[in-house]
């Protein structure tokens, strides 16, 4: 455990930075896409519409510069699907900093953590097929191979993380008789 | 639990407090009370020796076993 703690400090602290970053792109850029269209066409909002002959598409700017830092289909499900992505990514890495928190404590084996790792797992299961879904149903373009291959691995990390979590009953278990062992 | 832990018996024969007990044997108040009042899962055979070398008797003298 002393080379695990300092390790599960620093992937701590970077899950959590992650988030952060997830959680506030998606904020920003569901405030600028409403921005957008509710002030004037002349207002300085940090968002391009480029439109083309086959379709229209939108460029999120970074703040103050000319520079694009996300882009996506001019459609409302378009707009929405890119906020929507960031946020449960948002939350991924926020439930992965709490695993890696568990790993930090004195004793390894609670019931927080144990919670933190079933979560985690419940929602590796559940959230990636329901945007895939979303997406199937509410886009115009063809849900790729890309996408199904990231869900799998999402399904995968569940499943990981779900067998972790029955270790760690095990041994939450193993760890209360021991301190009942006078 | 059918085995019940008489500690409160000896410790009131040989004129000992509980803190005194727990501090002699080297285990904390609490492990002390955990086992008087049969909460413990175990006991360890060093717990055992040193209780007994304190309070001068038996393993039986403390263990008792009582049917459910």
């Amino acid at each position: 455990m002393r080379i695990i703690r300092p390790i599960a400090l620093v992937f701590y602290y970077c899950s959590t930075l992650f988030s952060w970053f997830y959680l506030l792109s998606a904020g920003y850029t569901a405030l600028v896409i409403l921005l957008k269209h509710g002030l004037a066409e002349t207002a300085a909002v940090p968002m391009r519409i480029i439109a083309t002959a086959a379709k229209s598409r939108f460029e999120i700017l970074i703040p103050f510069t000319d520079h694009p830092i996300f882009l996506g289909h001019y459609t409302i499900w378009g707009m929405i699907e890119i906020p929507l992505a960031m946020s449960l990514y948002g939350i991924f890495f926020y439930l992965l900093g709490q695993i890696f928190n568990a790993f930090r404590q004195e004793k390894l084996f609670t019931p927080q953590a144990i919670k933190a790792l079933m979560r985690f797992a419940r929602a590796n299961v559940l959230l990636p097929p329901a945007f895939l879904f979303f997406l199937y149903l509410h886009t115009d373009y063809l849900v790729e191979g890309g996408e199904i291959l990231v869900t799998g691995l999402h399904f995968l990390l569940a499943v990981f993380a779900f067998f972790q979590a029955a270790i760690f009953k095990e041994g939450f278990s193993l760890q209360q008789e021991q301190d009942l062992t006078i | 639990m059918p085995i019940i832990i008489n500690l409160d018996v000896m410790l009131a024969k040989r004129k000992m407090k509980s803190n005194d007990l727990a501090k002699r044997i080297g285990i904390t108040t609490a492990n002390l009370s955990i086992l008087k009042t049969g909460k413990a899962k175990a006991i360890r055979f060093s717990t055992l020796e040193a209780i007994c070398q304190e309070l001068d008797c038996q393993p039986g003298d403390i263990l008792e076993f009582v049917e459910e």
